[in-house]
């Protein structure tokens, strides 16, 4: 039986442009790590697809912000390589920020989820 | 250190690219119109080539388009996008104006020194070579499709054209007689500033993994030819300029 591959974009863009520097944020707070092993974690954890058009210069945002340092090594296949680890203001940011995103998330599902009275004038 | 050569996917003449290389070929040209650093265009395609060669994705599908990817690139990492752009288009117009006059007053005193004469300055030797250096930044605009600010141009290159007309029929409304060997020097001096200005502002895409010190010399080397590039055509200019005048005269 053939298998069904997963949808590449699971999440209305909308909703992910909100969290992916957070997601990313957090991805590479894992470990230190490079762009494509980000954008496929970021599949794996069911993000979907994030194109390199999309990361890469977000990543430059994240560097540029202090949030994240970064080392060029040779890379396996020929080209450079370019690591990506979370500065002490970068995890101080994501600790603040992922805070702030479980306050925010819970309020957003309460509002959508929760069934009120509806139907008459308010 | 792995020596790495200053641009990092050189299309070899006749040699086939794959499809990689041709984006990372559209996509520095189209960062340099972005007027995004050497430095940083070498880290860029260092790391499309990385992402590519181990996604094996296609190109355009992974970044779009080279022209959209270049825009994503330059937005961001652009100080202040209205003063970036202002910056730019001062970096096209002064050194192309400062040109053009250097090469004319340059001109003038050789011919005037040869005749035994003063050299005649005209509101003509300023103005044109201003409205010339405005409306030179269209052509490029035109020839790269990228409409920016092509009405000052426009503008520019009418008025240099209407300068030009009328100073045929009209003849100069200013003249200022002055040494034909100072007139000279002045115009030589010009281009040598500009020469050496243009030599130092050489920004050449350098791989990320390059060696200091190779890169310096990629830079020093790309220099000179940026220096003799704007040299050589110039003083050809000029000796074009006295040539034709003694043979008018």
């Amino acid at each position: 039986m053939p298998t069904e591959s997963p949808d590449p974009q699971p999440w209305p863009a909308q909703w992910l442009r909100g969290v992916l520097d957070l997601s990313v944020l957090a991805v590479i707070d894992r470990g230190e790590t490079y762009g494509y092993r980000v954008a496929t974690d970021l599949e794996a954890l069911g993000l979907g697809v994030v194109k390199g058009g999309t990361l890469y210069p977000l990543l430059a945002r994240l560097e540029e912000a202090g949030d994240v340092s970064t080392t060029w090594r040779e890379g396996e296949a020929g080209p450079g390589r370019k690591w990506y680890a979370t500065t002490p203001a970068g995890r101080e940011r994501l600790r603040r920020d992922a805070a702030r995103w479980r306050d925010f998330a819970r309020l957003t599902s309460q509002l959508v989820t929760d069934p009120v009275d509806a139907g008459g004038p308010r | 250190m792995t020596e790495r050569p200053a641009v990092p996917s050189p299309r070899g003449g006749g040699v086939p690219t794959s499809p990689v290389e041709a984006y990372c070929d559209d996509l520095l040209l189209a960062l340099r119109m972005e007027d995004v650093s050497g430095a940083r265009i070498g880290a860029v395609l260092a790391e499309v080539r990385d992402h590519l060669a181990e996604s094996g994705e296609d190109p355009v599908e992974a970044f779009g388009s080279a022209r959209e990817y270049a825009a994503a690139v330059g937005h961001g990492t652009a100080p202040g996008r209205t003063w970036s752009v202002l910056r730019s288009r001062a970096a096209e117009v002064v050194p192309g104006t400062a040109l053009g006059a250097a090469a004319w007053w340059s001109a003038t005193g050789a011919r005037a020194l040869l005749d035994g004469a003063d050299a005649v300055l005209t509101e003509a030797h300023v103005l044109l070579p201003l409205l010339v250096g405005l409306a030179g930044p269209l052509l490029l605009d035109w020839a790269v499709e990228r409409p920016r600010w092509w009405h000052l141009a426009a503008v520019a290159g009418a008025g240099a054209a209407a300068l030009a007309v009328l100073h045929v029929v009209l003849g100069p409304l200013v003249r200022v007689p002055l040494p034909a060997l100072a007139v000279l020097l002045a115009g030589l001096a010009l281009v040598g500033v500009v020469v050496v200005l243009a030599a130092r502002g050489a920004d050449p895409v350098v791989d990320p993994l390059q060696d200091p010190r190779s890169a310096r010399a990629v830079r020093h080397r790309d220099g000179r030819l940026v220096g003799a590039l704007v040299a050589v055509p110039v003083l050809a200019g000029v000796a074009l300029l006295v040539l034709v005048g003694a043979l008018a005269g």
